[in-house]
This record gives C-alpha cells, structure tokens and sequence, in this order.
C-alpha cells in the first residue's frame, strides 16, 4: 500500500524541531526516510514514531541514546500484553472447567 | 466534585520555586507518560493529573488565582467574570468529546477535572497535543456479544458527531486491537488524519465459551439417553444442531463437532471446532417401580 510523504525540511517546519535533530534521527537509524542528504524525505507512516520521539524528547527531556532504548522495550511490552491478554483468555475457560 | 491538592499532586510544598515544580512535573511525568505506559488506563489518569497540577502550578497567574480561591471553588460567582474572558479561548469541537457506545482514552483531548474547568473555565488548559501536521489519533473500545463476533457485519459509531460505518471482521478476539487509517482527528496544513484505533471487548457468552476458534459448552444429558445412546438437540452461537449422543457415554466426556466452532480471522469459510463436554443427570425422585428396577440392574451387574 503506497502512500504520501513529507520532506524533512516541511516536517521540521510543522513540528517546529531543528534540522539537525531530525537528521540524527535518521542517523541513529529511529527512523527510516529515502532521497538523498540534501533533500530526505519520509513516508507519512514514520510520522507517529517521529511524534512519539519528540513529545519523549520534548516533554521528558530524554535524549536520543535513552529513546533508542526506550522504544524497542515499549515494542516489547506491546506483545507482551498481547500475549498475556491470550493466554487470561485461554485461563478462563480452565477456570471454568475446574469449579 | 472536589478540590484536588496540586501540590500534593505533584509532592512538593507550597513555597516550592518554578524550579522545583518542573523537576518533580518532569520526574512524575517520566514514571506516569502515556508512551511509556501503553494500555495503562490507571497511568494515563495519573499523567492526567500530572499535567493538570503542572498546568495551574506552572503558570504564575493561574498558580496566584489557585492559591487565592482555589479552596472557595465552590464560589463561582466570584470567578464568572474571568471564566467568560478564557471562554474566548475555547477550542471549537473538543475532539473526542463526541464518543457514542464506547469510552475514550486518548491523552491530551483536554481531559480537565471539572474543579480545574470551575476555576479557570472551559478550555482554560493548554492542549498537550495540539494538532501540528498529522491529526491525532483516537483510541476506542467496542464491546461485542460473542454472537456479533462471529459474524463479518457492519457498525455505525459517531465519532465526533460523525456517522463511520465500519466492517467487522468475524472471528475477531476478545482484546484484539484494529487501526482504521484516517478515521481519526483531521489533519492540519494539509497533513495526513489521523488513525482510529478500537479494541474489542467480548465477554463470554452464559452457556457457550470461546478459546481462540474453538467453542465450548457443556450439555445436560439424561441417564437413559447417556446408557443407550440417541439424540439430543444443542445450542449453538447459530441455532440448534442435532447430536448423536453414542450408547455408554460417560459422564464428563467429550465430544467435537469438526468445523461448527467459532469462524477464523480474515479466512472465510473456516471455522474452529464445537466442543461438548456431557453432563449426566442421575434422575431423582424415583418411583418405587424404578427403584426397584434399578435393584434388579445391580444384582444383573458384576
């Protein structure tokens, strides 16, 4: 499913974030854009991510190591619940046959 | 409604500098973030209340109108004159406000106590996160029968005061999270909307109970039927369906209608097994007659 992009440059302009900390996102590999250095562009897919990154950075004052490590652990914990909302699912129906 | 302790809130004291406020704003706001927390109702409150205490305490005006009136709320004459100048500030059409049926969680859709909005007004909160590009996203619970479930059908929520009307899938699981692209809040300068995310919640029905694709019930069986087999009628999610009950059957046994349970996700015409568990009723009340039957049986037995 194909779908719009945004330039790096537009982005920073509506999220009101310099330049450079959009470019050491797609250093550290938190994000994946396409074009070249002088004009990147990112798929508006990436863009929850990139809000995520900032409102961490922004209103938690984390810098980009910690949210590198941060993000993966939040990935984590999603599957997680996942997993454990299955398997409470498949606990009730035990329950039910114990009584 | 009561009055609610900012300081408590954010466990520093009254004469705590704008310093200490945004440290311990920061560090509760760490522990308690939405995007550290996913799924937590409890946390999201919490950063709730974080973010309103920080919201008042932080601003030197509020924090000064707080500190005077704050526990005379219940005055609100005394503050109607400044609750109709912030009332200009009022957003039009608060998202998330306009949720039918189901409840909404999302942060930072204003989401202020209804002390706060009698000392400050409506809308007198900054909203955490304002629309830049892509309009925000809108998470929604939905709660189906088990019978809804097990049918692709269609379902028209308002959101926003907006009629959506949405495919649901059969087979979808009780907790299961499904994202519709672009049914969220609008975007701004010709940004993207944002998504619509609703989880499924299906308890279980009152005879019938659901382990991924599998149904499972459990059914009442008379002796006689039990001991020299025959037929019985059982409820499922769609109707009755006849059951051949097999001569000596034993109580607590199991029996598994191949392709009668519940329908698989997204794989249409496939469907999990229907699972009976026998529960053999020991007829009571017996006539003399029958009991005497039954003495014969025993002495026949062993």
């Amino acid at each position: 499913m194909s779908s719009n992009s945004i330039s790096a440059k537009e982005f920073c302009m509506h999220y009101q974030v310099e330049y450079h900390f959009f470019y050491s996102l797609y250093e550290s590999g938190l994000v994946s854009v396409s074009g070249d250095d002088a004009a990147l562009v990112m798929d508006e897919e990436e863009i929850p991510k990139v809000e995520k990154i900032i409102r961490l950075h922004e209103e938690l004052g984390i810098n980009l190591e910690g949210i590198e490590a941060i993000l993966p652990l939040i990935e984590k914990i999603e599957l997680m619940q996942a997993e454990l909302k299955h398997l409470r699912n498949h606990l009730n129906l035990l329950d039910e046959e114990k009584f | 409604m009561n009055f609610i302790d900012y300081y408590e809130v954010l466990g520093i004291n009254k004469n705590a500098t704008n310093d200490d406020i945004k440290k311990a704003y920061r560090k509760l706001a760490r522990k308690y973030h939405p995007d550290l927390n996913p799924n937590d109702k409890t946390a999201h409150q919490k950063f709730q209340q974080i973010n309103e205490a920080n919201e008042v305490l932080s601003d030197p005006e509020k924090r000064k109108k707080y500190d005077q009136y704050g526990k005379d709320w219940k005055h609100a004459e005394a503050f109607e004159e400044a609750r109709k100048q912030q009332g200009q500030h009022q957003y039009a059409g608060s998202a998330g406000s306009g949720y039918q049926g189901f409840t909404e969680e999302d942060m930072g859709e204003g989401g202020f106590s209804s002390f706060f909005e009698s000392l400050f007004g409506q809308g007198a909160g900054r909203r955490a996160g304002q629309t830049k590009y892509r309009g925000q996203d809108y998470h929604a619970e939905l709660q189906l029968t088990l019978q809804q479930a097990s049918s692709t059908h269609q379902q028209t929520l308002t959101i926003n005061g907006k009629n959506v009307r949405i495919t649901i899938p059969a087979g979808i699981e009780n907790g299961q999270k499904i994202k519709l692209k672009n049914y969220g809040s609008p975007g701004v300068n010709g940004g993207p909307n944002g998504d619509l995310y609703i989880t499924f919640s299906i308890p279980d029905d009152a005879h019938i109970k659901r382990h991924g694709n599998d149904l499972y019930t459990t059914v009442d069986l008379d002796l006689y039927t039990a001991i020299l087999g025959g037929e019985v009628t059982v409820n499922t999610l769609n109707g009755k369906v006849k059951v051949k009950v097999k001569p000596e059957t034993q109580n607590g046994s199991k029996i598994k209608l191949t392709g009668k349970g519940f329908p698989v996700y997204k794989k249409e015409g496939v469907f999990g097994n229907f699972l009976i568990t026998w529960s053999i009723k020991i007829p009571v009340n017996l006539s003399d007659k029958e009991k005497s039957l039954f003495e014969e049986l025993s002495k026949l037995k062993h």
